[in-house]
């Protein structure tokens, strides 16, 4: 081919974080050609993701794609497929929320709304919204749940066995300094010295992350609409397996998985959401914690960091190229990270005003019940269903199709549903 | 009472949009919507509007309509995609399927491997690896099997029908659902002194049909929504100028019939050939400015393949769309809402897109304006994709013969369509949507058959040994031919399926 013929040669990922593993082994398996070297970080207290052994549904996906046996990662990470969760909150009764990637229908009819139906018409008797979800994963078998729970050490572990496994070179060092020229990065210094150059640079450094500030991108600054929150961990996990249970509470959460137990807890000294203006400029690209940072109580934070990857590699320039992918890159990114930072604020604020985003998607569900999110936005519009359905005001009018439904078919969908479990 | 009051809907015009409004409305809302729909015989339809998209054969299936009933009502044939002659270059032609090319591998679009032994020049034809295209160049056809293999789920179909028959079919679905019909020319749109709203409408039989939601379906008049409302046009002819017709139907040739519709460049625009059961569609669709009416009829005239049937009939339009296709309480759906000239056979989608919108966010008596802005929202997002893919046939070419095709290739095109093309020059890649009519696989086939070809390619397209990607390229063509060849003729299938009309 005339003009673009290069071939990338070597990808240097900066961080060695679960983000920045599972970049490497995906950049490796990409690019069989190319030499892949890790550059390894001193542990970031700030990072969530490498802390909050929790990933969203994407994750087998991604599994699939590096060739990792789910299996195999059942077991070492100890993880438990998460497919219930108990919200409690001040003063209110438990709710339940299940999970579903897509908005189930029946006969054409959303399936929330039948269910809205039949609690105007028969008040009290029904059951709640969870158990109908529940019912439709019996019948239909899982989806993934809400993703796993599992020990992140364990995880960090394994990925890292693989990237050695697969000849990913690893280097050690306390910092590394940028050396910008032209838009690009020349190179990088470890510690002030060895010079480490690659035709393509991965910023999975998390928090403290600096390749994309050091070419002149902005950080876009979310704490007005989101809140500063610190994590800590603890490894007690409890419960059910499939459970977790939420407990809100004095502006924090405490969530308890069978893994672990998290507590989400308001700090004015939390370093505080946003994300990068450009995550791909040049060479070099951000994802992960070092391009976005919204607190979430589940498993997407990392699951979004895990689609920047396949995104990245579904995007792989040239290094020679003109730059149009990195545009189409930072579109997708941005409409992902609007995502994120809408359904941070549903999930760990709710009631709060939170997002602009959210603020529309809000009032569309509380008017009749629709999910309006952007067609590219990594959360499927069955977890925005089910997690409105659970923390939102519910929808003020039921959809005229589902009146239209004849009587019959509403009671059966309910009836399927109606052995529902004893909420815990 | 829980259950809201039903909501009178008056439709305005009874073309083929008229009556897919009043259909699904009757079928998917009853109780809910209280369906009156007012026509003119005088007036008539449109009429043409025959070649279709696979989408539709789910509006059929939600209607519960049997496939071969209305194929036959209609005097349908399938069609598997469009045949584009001479927009590249004149001697130029290609496919554009209902289906993808070849399949993934690795995660990686099969076109990449394509341009990868393209450039070291051992490849046939993409369209080699299109079950679509290798059927429709053998005139042969099968439904989809249920359950069936990668080449089974690798294409779909859509129907080419007797516009004219369309309409009538759906009105005895209607009035079997509860539809009233007036016959009746609007003549008069009383309008509500407080709100503005319309409150009725009154036709010269001295009848008043009042209603809480008017469905503007009068087609190019634009009755309601245009002449009543003054609901502001986007005028898009700077980029599409072809703005008139010249339809001629011609008999049917003796022989195979062709599952799908051809459209083939012409000096000042192109013109349409559409196979049915009973005859042939066609017509010149031209820009006045490069061309007179009389030239126009004379050229569809010279082309038909068959002996006309009528006299050519010349229609006039402007490519756009109103700003606002819901403006207070009144819905423009059809040509009332916009047009975008048929090279896609976009149309009658745009149509059941429009129907199934309003289905979702179906008013109650007062209309809340979110529900109206939402809907122009997702109105609006659809014809502007649209109206790339349509600018893109034309601004993708070499053809510098007219001074037709000189404007096109050189004009500037949308902000939109620019980046697209830029990424795809660049790198083979297809913006990413999902809610668009057009997807990758559409965008491929045009930019290929038209000659844009890339200057790069998915780098892990390199990844197989040449021989090896070689080899399963071999197999795949294989592997298609021999599954073509198994398929019956196109005619033949019609008949045995029970989809013909004896005449
Ligand atoms: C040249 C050409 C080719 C086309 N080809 C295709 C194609 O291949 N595929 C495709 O999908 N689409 C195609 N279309 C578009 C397609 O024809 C239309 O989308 C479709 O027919 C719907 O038309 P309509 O119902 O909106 O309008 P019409 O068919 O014009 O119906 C208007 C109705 O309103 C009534 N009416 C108007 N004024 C009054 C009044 N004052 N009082 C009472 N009644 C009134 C009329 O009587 C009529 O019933 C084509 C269009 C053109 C112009």
């Amino acid at each position: 081919m005339s003009g673009a013929a290069g071939v990338t040669r070597s990808v240097l990922v900066v961080g060695d974080g679960v983000v920045g593993l599972a970049a490497a082994i995906a950049l490796r398996r990409a690019l069989p050609g190319a030499a892949v070297r890790l550059v390894q970080l001193p542990g970031d207290e700030d990072s969530w993701l490498n802390r909050l052994g929790a990933a969203s549904p994407i994750i087998h996906r991604f599994h699939r794609q590096i060739g990792l046996d789910p299996r195999l990662f059942a077991r070492r990470t100890n993880a438990d497929p998460a497919y219930l969760r108990h919200y409690v909150r001040d003063g209110q009764p438990a709710v339940r929320e299940a999970s579903t990637a897509a908005i189930p229908f029946v006969e054409g009819v959303p399936l929330h709304h039948i269910w809205l139906r039949h609690r105007l018409e028969d008040g009290e008797g029904a059951p709640d919204f969870a158990a109908m979800l529940l019912a439709l994963r019996e019948a239909r078998g899982d989806e993934g749940g809400f993703g796993p729970r599992f020990d992140i050490a364990a995880y960090q572990g394994l990925l890292g066995e693989m990237a050695a496994a697969l000849d990913i070179d690893i280097a050690a060092v306390a910092d590394v300094t940028v050396t910008a020229d032209n838009g690009a990065v020349a190179g990088l210094s470890a510690d002030g010295g060895a010079w480490l150059r690659a035709d393509l640079y991965v910023d999975a450094a998390g928090p403290r992350s600096r390749l994309l500030t050091a070419l002149g991108a902005g950080w876009t600054d979310w704490s007005d609409w989101l809140p500063k929150l610190s994590l800590s961990m603890s490894p007690d996990g409890g419960g059910a397996q499939g459970d977790e249970r939420l407990a809100y509470e004095g502006g924090g959460i405490v969530w308890q998985t069978p893994v672990w137990r998290a507590a989400l807890a308001p700090d004015a000294t939390a370093r505080g959401p946003g994300c990068l203006g450009r995550c791909w400029l040049g060479n070099a690209v951000a994802i992960g914690e070092a391009a976005v940072r919204a607190p979430t109580a589940d498993g997407v934070g990392l699951g979004v960091a895990l689609e920047d990857i396949l995104r990245l590699i579904a995007l792989l320039p040239r290094p020679d190229g003109g730059g149009q992918e990195q545009r189409e890159y930072d579109r997708r990114a941005a409409i992902a990270y609007r995502a994120l930072a809408d359904w941070s604020g549903l999930s760990t604020a709710p009631g709060a005003d939170g997002p602009p985003g959210l603020a529309e998607i809000g009032a569309a569900f509380a008017a009749r019940g629709r999910v309006a999110i952007d067609e590219l936005s990594p959360i499927q519009p069955g977890e925005w269903l089910a997690r409105l359905m659970a923390l939102g005001p519910p929808p003020r009018r039921v959809d005229p199709t589902a009146w239209a439904l004849p009587d019959a078919v509403v009671r059966s969908t309910i009836a399927r549903a109606a052995p529902a479990r004893v909420p815990t | 009472m829980i259950r809201p009051e039903p909501v009178r809907v008056v439709i305005l015009g009874g073309g083929t949009a008229g009556w897919m409004t009043a259909a699904a409305l009757a079928k998917l809302l009853p109780g809910q919507a209280d369906i009156h729909l007012v026509e003119s015989e005088e007036i008539g339809i449109v009429g043409v509007g025959e070649a279709t998209l696979p989408h539709l054969r789910e509006f059929i299936r939600r209607l519960g309509l049997d496939e071969m009933d209305f194929m036959r009502k209609t005097r349908a044939t399938f069609k598997l995609g469009i045949d584009f002659v001479d927009f590249g270059a004149i001697g130029e032609r290609y496919i554009h399927p209902f289906g993808a090319y070849g399949t993934d591998i690795a995660g990686v679009g099969f076109h990449h491997y394509w341009l990868r032994m393209k450039a070291a020049g051992r490849v046939p034809p993409i369209c080699d690896f299109s079950l679509p295209i290798v059927a429709s160049r053998a005139r042969r056809f099968a439904p989809i099997p249920a359950g069936g293999d990668f080449l089974d789920s690798s294409y779909s179909y859509a129907y080419q029908f007797d516009a004219t028959r369309m309409a009538p079919m759906l009105r005895a679905f209607a009035e079997a659902h509860g539809v009233r019909r007036s016959e009746g020319k609007v003549v008069g749109v009383d309008r509500d002194g407080t709100s503005g709203d319309i409150a009725a409408l009154r036709t010269d039989r001295d009848e008043t049909i009042a209603g809480d939601l008017f469905v503007d379906c009068s087609g190019f008049r634009a009755l309601l929504i245009g002449e009543a409302l003054g609901s502001p046009w986007e005028d898009w002819s700077q980029w599409l100028p072809c703005d008139r017709a010249a339809a001629l139907p011609c008999t049917a040739p003796d022989g195979p019939i062709e599952p799908y519709t051809r459209a083939t460049a012409m000096p000042a625009g192109w013109r349409w050939r559409i196979p049915l059961q009973h005859r042939v569609g066609n017509g010149y669709v031209y820009s006045s400015a490069h061309l007179s009416d009389d030239e126009a009829c004379g050229a569809i005239l010279g082309a038909i393949e068959g002996e006309p049937l009528a006299d050519p009939r010349v229609l006039r339009f402007r490519a756009g769309r109103r700003t606002k296709s819901w403006d207070r309480n009144v819905v423009a759906i059809g040509l009332a809402s916009g047009f975008l000239e048929p090279l896609e056979s976009t149309s009658i989608h745009l149509v059941q897109q429009a129907v199934t919108r309003l289905v979702e966010l179906f008013p109650q008596r007062r209309i809340d304006a979110s529900d109206r802005d939402t809907f122009n929202a997702l109105v609006d997002r659809e014809y502007d994709r649209i109206r790339d893919f349509l600018i893109l046939h034309y601004h993708a070419t070499r053809r510098d013969d007219s001074d037709f095709w000189n404007h096109v290739r050189t004009m500037a095109v949308p902000e939109t369509l620019q980046r697209k093309m830029d990424l795809w020059r660049t790198s083979g890649r297809v913006e990413l949507y999902t809610q668009g009519l057009f997807l990758e696989a559409s965008w491929v086939a045009v930019y290929l058959g038209q000659g844009v070809v890339p200057i790069s390619y998915d780098q892990r397209a390199d990844t197989p040994a040449p021989d090896r990607l070689a080899k399963s390229l071999t197999e795949l063509d294989q592997a298609i031919r021999q599954r073509v060849a198994a398929w019956p003729d196109h005619g033949d299938y019609l008949r045995q399926a029970g989809a013909w009309e004896a005449a």
